[in-house]
């Protein structure tokens, strides 16, 4: 069905992959709203390059729709439309919840380690490609919702969500070569209208609550 | 004959786009919320018929794949369990507008809304119901994701739709989460795409007319964490705890027919998925693995929901633990599986789904005439509104399982299947919670319909100490209850009472023959 991938196309991904590892890392580290949205450009720009090679490797012509998508997307709109939302909550920092930065750090760390270890049992046929993309995305996944349940600003929730949407992107194309176009087409669909309705109702939060704090959200109990 | 055939032939076209045309011509209606809310019943009825059609032909009606115009064939599927599940969506559709008619017309005297937000409200609820409609005519599993995903982000729209702060925060809670977790059931959906390709099948996509009749093709282990990821993902969706944290939030700020709708269907409809993708990994595998999963995941809910129900003091927050417990049990039932189990899930939908939308409406005109949700300020029901007493009373007993209502033999029937599967340890964590959940909904019941309430006369403004709010002249209760109300009321409890002894054909042959589907491989 599709042809084998050749040795330059593997290495160039895996170090996109190890890039794509860095700036969700950098997500965690970073307090400041905006330097997390220019994390997630870099990242959205290392997934669409990640497309773009494997199409060059396959030589199938979907992916390179794909890449052209989700650049289109992720590095264009939607941090434009982040940008906007934080100048408009004049959001700058975000503060953490259960662990400071360093710790955070280490934590994700092991979170990598052990998405390697939940996969070990995924056996391999496709090569090295798959299994270190499928790594990745499931350590993206997972650093993502920590990133969520450490930060307790909306927009950096947000933030976490993306996260974990690259890293589902990711799966998508490198492990199984993209899934059907229109799957992709759907997907990308929610992603923009999902992204676009939590920026009017971080608005919403931030003109009746004063405060982007999602600690605040607790009028509701039991 | 010749206009049924082409009529099921175009269903899904009926089903998912004429709403999206419904909601658009309900925005044009605009200001004029008379015309949006006599439109919005015509409109519902019509979708009503026309999913009752389709079903009524399901002697006639086999497993197909429905072609699109533009988008090629292949893209919407129909069996018996669609037509199932988009006659219980149009019914509880069409009910559920003629009560909003009431509601939204007191809403608007109450100043909560104004009247130009009447139009919006039907647009919405319109594109809600398409949505649900989505995802059960779509063939692949991927779009069916991605449709689930759909009605995460509009029905986040209707939760939210009362400007106040609790709703913003239910409706924030509800989205985060529910995106969250549906990520995860896409990241299940790859690994089965991951499952095909490394078992070399390039003859399949995602589409599940063609994978279930693949036959056994993937490994078991890809496909069994795929599968937990899918569980995690819709289980998050229908209420399954410990994932259920934000069911109460958004299911008691929403305005009551939403929470009728959102309680009644779209948490079938994603259990719905969940049925679809189990029924792909048991054939795709030739192992049943899941039983034990939902076992676990049922009995959990039904832990959870007992102490929250009993302890409750809030009306529909209590409802919506219910929702829970109900949910628990249907995820049981799907874990005894069998025959019995698989009839008892479709049944149970069916009754949960009307005799929940019937609670919450009578809660929310409840919330109206007493003007708080607290269960311990609602008292004397009986005295002053005989209708909603009754509604409420007997609603709540037919919820726990009193045996003319369905539900009592939907829960039988999962006692047996119980029994059949050996699962006696199961079975007697089950009834247990069952009869405390009764209890506890008793002692709520007794509390609001039977004792006394002082009516406060008094003319001034004054912060009354029956209502919670201070208002003008509080005359304590506004007794009135419309007569679209009383409609939508009445209409839900009869088809709950009835139904238990007696099922229309149609409907029942449906449940019959789509339980046969799903048990295939013992057919």
């Amino acid at each position: 069905m599709h042809s084998e991938l050749t040795q330059t196309v593997i290495q160039n991904v895996n170090i996109l992959n190890t890039f794509l590892l860095l700036t969700a890392i950098m997500a965690v580290v970073f307090r400041r709203i905006r330097s997390q949205i220019t994390a997630y450009f870099f990242q959205s720009v290392a997934l669409a390059l990640i497309c773009v090679e494997m199409g060059r490797g396959l030589g199938n012509g979907h992916l390179y729709v794909a890449a052209a998508l989700s650049f289109a997307a992720k590095c264009v709109l939607i941090p434009l439309f982040l940008f906007y939302i934080s100048r408009k909550t004049m959001v700058v920092k975000d503060g953490e919840k259960f662990f400071k930065i360093p710790t955070a750090l280490l934590i994700s760390g092991i979170l990598i380690i052990f998405s390697f270890y939940i996969l070990q049992p995924v056996s391999v046929k496709a090569g090295l490609l798959t299994k270190a993309s499928l790594n990745t995305s499931l350590s993206l996944i997972l650093i993502g919702l920590f990133l969520m349940i450490n930060r307790t600003f909306a927009l950096t929730q947000i933030m976490g969500i993306l996260i974990i949407e690259n890293g589902l992107f990711l799966a998508g194309i490198a492990t199984t070569y993209g899934m059907p176009l229109i799957v992709e087409l759907g997907a990308f669909f929610d992603v923009i209208v999902g992204v676009v309705l939590m920026g009017v109702m971080t608005n919403k939060i931030s003109r009746s609550f004063e405060s982007l704090d999602t600690e605040k959200l607790n009028l509701l109990k039991y | 004959m010749e206009v049924n055939e082409i009529m099921s032939e175009n269903i899904h076209l009926y089903m998912i786009f004429a709403p999206v045309l419904f909601a658009m011509i309900a925005k044009t209606l605009g200001r004029r919320s008379v015309a949006v809310e006599y439109f919005s019943m015509a409109a519902s009825l019509f979708l009503l018929i026309v999913s009752y059609i389709f079903i009524s032909n399901v002697g006639t009606l086999s497993s197909k794949v429905l072609s699109m115009p533009f988008l090629g064939p292949g893209l919407f599927y129909a069996d018996h369990l669609t037509a199932f599940m988009a006659f219980i969506i149009s019914l509880i559709f069409f009910i559920t507008t003629i009560y909003s008619g009431d509601y939204l017309e007191h809403e608007i005297k109450l100043g909560v809304i104004t009247e130009r937000r009447v139009a919006d409200y039907y647009s919405r609820a319109f594109i809600f119901v398409s949505s649900m409609m989505m995802v059960v005519f779509i063939n692949n599993i991927g779009l069916m994701w991605a449709s689930v995903e759909a009605t995460t982000l509009i029905s986040a729209l209707l939760v939210g739709f009362h400007n106040t702060r609790e709703a913003a925060e239910a409706a924030w809670k509800y989205l985060i989460i529910c995106t969250v977790a549906i990520a995860l059931s896409l990241f299940g959906i790859v690994l089965l795409n991951y499952a095909i390709i490394s078992a070399n099948q390039s003859g399949l996509s995602l589409d599940y007319s063609t994978l279930v009749s693949a036959g056994k093709f993937a490994d078991l282990t890809i496909i069994k964490l795929s599968f937990i990821f899918v569980l995690i993902g819709y289980g998050t969706k229908a209420g399954l705890a410990p994932m259920h944290t934000w069911l109460p939030d958004a299911h008691s700020q929403s305005p009551a027919p939403v929470s009728a709708m959102l309680s009644g269907v779209l948490l079938a409809c994603s259990t719905y998925a969940l049925i679809r993708f189990e029924h792909i990994a048991r054939l795709s595998t030739g192992v049943n693995f899941a039983s034990d999963y939902f076992i676990f995941f049922g009995l959990l809910s039904l832990f959870v929901a007992f102490p929250f129900i009993i302890l409750q003091n809030d009306i529909k927050r209590l409802m919506a633990y219910s929702s829970i417990e109900h949910t628990g049990i249907i995820y049981l039932a799907l874990g005894f599986g069998g025959p019995f189990g698989i009839i008892a899930v479709l049944y149970h939908t069916f009754y949960h789904a009307v005799i929940k939308s019937m609670m919450f409406l009578t809660a929310g005109s409840i919330i109206s005439v007493y003007k708080t949700n607290e269960i311990s300020k609602i008292k004397g029901l009986f005295e002053h509104h005989k209708f909603l007493a009754t509604a409420i009373f007997l609603g709540g007993l037919g919820l726990c399982g009193m045996p003319p209502f369905g539900i009592f033999f939907s829960e039988l029937l999962i006692l047996i299947a119980a029994i059949t599967a050996k699962k006696y340890l199961a079975a007697a964590l089950y009834l247990i919670c069952l009869s405390l959940i009764f209890l506890g909904f008793l002692n709520h019941l007794s509390k609001m319909t039977f004792g006394h309430y002082a009516k406060c006369h008094s003319e001034e403004a004054f912060e009354c100490e029956n209502c919670s709010r201070a208002t003008a002249g509080c005359r304590a209760l506004d007794v009135h209850v419309g007569f679209k109300t009383k409609l939508a009321i009445t209409i839900l409890f009869l088809i709950s009472i009835t139904s238990g002894v007696y099922m229309i054909f149609a409907l029942k042959e449906a449940m019959a023959r789509s339980a046969m589907l799903l048990l295939s491989p013992l057919f």
